[in-house]
């Protein structure tokens, strides 16, 4: 611009006209000092250069009613009735102010019987609203995903944006930024960053069916899922909730339906010309991702086009091993709770699973859940042929048991303690019919697994059906036998330490059935309620979480007891190797650890060595900086 | 307070002689698969022979296509009746 003196010109027009601009475009006729300042314009000829200004003044007007008609609202299509608007209002008004014989601009039908200019005009209107909604859109996508599917009309416009402006990176990265701003937050719980994952994949598979927008953002998610240590167990969690069991399949509800079926025809068959030009000059826009990434994941884009959401959470590991591995223990902890036998649900899950992960690798689950068959088949017989002999007497319990195959199960905790006398003798009598009809097989019994359900009667009134593990239905089942105990004549009495007895009470108390007294000594002594208490359902609630807590710790506790064994092999390399980071620790463990004959050697993952040397950590063993691992003081 | 069980639902897992036991034959834990077999358990039971020693059966099988002994004793192979 040679001259400031047009700008200003315009700029009085955007400043004079700006209450009245919205009049104009609601579609009056224009105003006598446009229509004098535009051809004052034109005649001196300036036209060309005052456009740069109109242009620059549209694009603000469009930008802020973009903002308040449509910001934040998500639930409808605007982009179609935005578009119609410029078409009937806006384009009308820089026909007026650009073009000669402005007194035609309403009654002549502008679409049809435009001139070149007012069309380009039309183009670059068109083309900066959608960039400017695909940038509205971009700025609120986190907003969008968390509302999916009912923001699905939002992410539509935005896909249609997309379609004319390519501002796929700007998805990325924007969205990319308000995940670490927003979800990926220690203080999220991982189920939620989870769900909210879910929701991403599902609305980036509508939004780019190709799959490389969720692939470039999901790797910030992935990588942070990644360093969780419960992001497996709550995935297996989701998994085997009934409520999202649509994880699982193929083709989930109307919307994932046609998601895939884009998808499919976007990989497999003939591919409609737009879209796969589309997808061309988004691939040609693309950086490849980095090797590493890809070789991480056998055939990134394999992965890419998988139609479920389950596959794409399977690769925050790369590997299905670990994922499995997960699930195994998963299934055990929820076939060992069960009483019912009840295994319809699972072996649906698994034969999905199966059908993702291939028969071998979940045979051992297979063979877990073909145990819990045979269990149920081998409690019936026994209880028809052998149970009517000692009738329903005292202490006479009929039991039914769980009976696995040990090699094709997690690990399961072997700690005994004294069980009641009727129940031993229930238990011997079911190994002599076990042994009857699976001879010459034994059973070893695993005393502090499985479901005990009790009957509990106070003088004023009972409680039935209580649900507890049967560590604890062996101490209530004391307590029936004698009122008073003391913490270290139960323990003795049990077998096992006080701390475990103690743990193992609290549901009792928190029940109110039992309750604390101290004696003269000092010492910890218990007794039996005497009247069922006030029924106080929360303090029974928070028995229940309580118990939930311990039942998870414990599990972790045990993993880590079993890897105690390895604590001297990691403190044997850091004497001689100074400091190690986890990997060589893991590397070296499993050279040195071979399994050989019955031993499994060194098979932990490095997550749980990395658990296992956190744990160490704590003990004030080892010290941990920058990702080494040295012996504590040290240096 | 009276405490009666309504049911009691256990946990136990079976093995064929002892938990650490391998096979003679394939170095396969006893209670596991033998080569070859679909599962543990009924699917790759174990035998016992006169001589007290014993082998998966499908293991066992496989070594009397070629020699009548025991592989460990080398007396002539014959199955006990019942091992129990």
């Amino acid at each position: 611009m040679e001259s400031g003196g047009e700008p200003m010109d315009t700029d009085d027009e955007d400043g004079g006209g700006g209450g009245g601009l919205r009049a104009l475009w609601g579609g009056g006729p224009a105003p006598v000092q446009l229509r004098r300042l535009s051809e004052a314009l034109r005649g001196l000829r300036w036209m060309p250069l005052a456009e740069a200004s109109v242009s620059a003044m549209l694009q603000a007007h469009l930008r802020l009613s973009l903002r308040e008609r449509c910001a934040g609202r998500f639930e409808s299509c605007v982009m179609e009735r935005q578009l119609d608007w410029i078409d009937a209002s806006v384009l009308p008004w820089v026909s007026a102010a650009l073009e000669s014989g402005a007194d035609q601009w309403r009654a002549r039908d502008l679409l049809t019987a435009a001139s070149a200019p007012l069309k380009q005009w039309r183009a670059r209107l068109r083309f900066f609203f959608m960039q400017s909604l695909a940038g509205m859109r971009i700025a609120e996508l986190f907003d969008i995903l968390v509302d999916f599917p009912d923001s699905t009309p939002a992410l539509d416009d935005l896909h249609a944006c997309l379609h004319h402006t390519h501002q796929h990176a700007d998805i990325v990265q924007g969205l990319g930024e308000a995940l670490e701003k927003r979800l990926l937050k220690p203080g999220a719980e991982t189920h939620q960053i989870l769900e909210v994952y879910i929701g991403m994949i599902r609305a980036l598979r509508r939004l780019d069916p190709s799959g490389l927008t969720l692939d470039a953002v999901s790797e910030r998610v992935r990588a942070y899922l990644k360093l969780r240590p419960d992001t497996v167990k709550q995935i297996v969690t989701t998994l085997t909730d009934p409520d999202s069991s649509d994880l699982l399949e193929p083709v989930g509800g109307g919307a994932a339906a046609e998601v895939v079926q884009e998808a499919a025809a976007d990989g497999d068959m003939a591919p409609d010309p737009d879209e796969s030009r589309g997808d061309e000059a988004a691939m040609l826009k693309w950086e490849p991702e980095p090797v590493t990434a890809d070789g991480a994941s056998s055939g990134g884009a394999a992965a890419r086009r998988a139609p479920d959401v389950l596959a794409i959470l399977v690769q925050i590991y790369g590997s299905k091993a670990t994922f499995v591995n997960e699930f195994r223990k998963m299934l055990s902890e929820k076939l060992l709770a069960s009483a019912s036998h009840d295994t319809e649900k699972e072996v649906r899950n698994l034969e999905l699973l199966k059908k993702r992960f291939g028969d071998a690798a979940l045979s051992a689950c297979e063979v877990m859940l073909t145990d819990v068959a045979e269990s149920r088949r081998i409690s019936r017989s026994i209880q028809q042929h052998f149970g009517g002999v000692s009738g329903g007497g005292e202490g006479a319990t009929l039991i039914d048991a769980t009976v696995v195959s040990r090699l094709c199960w997690p690990s399961l905790p072997t700690d005994t303690f004294t069980l009641p006398a009727g129940v031993k003798k229930e238990m011997a009598r079911f190994e002599k019919q076990f042994a009857h009809i699976k001879a010459p097989r034994k059973l070893v019994w695993k005393p502090s697994l499985g479901t005990v359900t009790l009957d509990v009667t106070f003088p004023d009134g009972s409680v039935g059906d209580v649900q507890c593990k049967p560590l604890q239905a062996t101490i209530l089942l004391r307590f029936g036998a004698q009122q008073r105990w003391a913490l270290a004549d139960l323990a003795s009495e049990l077998g096992i330490a006080t701390d475990v007895v103690r743990k193992n009470l609290s549901i009792w108390l928190n029940r109110g059935f039992i309750s604390e007294v101290r004696d003269a000594g000092g010492g910890a002594v218990f007794e039996a309620a005497t009247s069922l208490g006030a029924g106080d359902e929360s303090r029974h609630d928070a028995g229940e979480d309580e118990d939930g807590d311990a039942v998870a710790s414990l599990a972790e506790e045990q993993r880590i007891a079993e890897m105690k064994v390895y604590e001297q092999y990691v403190i044997g390399m850091l004497t001689n190797l100074e400091s190690l980071p986890v990997q060589r620790i893991h590397n070296m463990l499993k050279m040195f650890v071979p399994a050989s004959g019955g031993d499994r050697g060194y098979d932990c993952s490095e997550q749980e060595l990395q658990r296992f040397l956190m744990h160490m950590v704590e003990e004030a063993k080892l010290e941990h900086s920058a990702g080494q691992y040295r012996i504590a003081g040290r240096h | 307070m009276q405490v009666t069980v309504k049911s009691w639902h256990a946990v136990a897992s079976w093995t064929w002689t002892s938990e650490d036991d391998v096979c003679g034959i394939c170095h396969m834990p006893l209670d596991g698969c033998a080569p070859g077999a679909p599962g543990p358990g009924d699917d790759s039971p174990v035998v016992w022979g006169r001589c007290s020693h014993y082998f998966h059966l499908m293991c066992i099988n496989t070594w009397l296509h070629n020699k009548n002994t025991c592989p460990i004793c080398r007396r002539k192979w014959e199955f006990a009746r019942c091992a129990a």
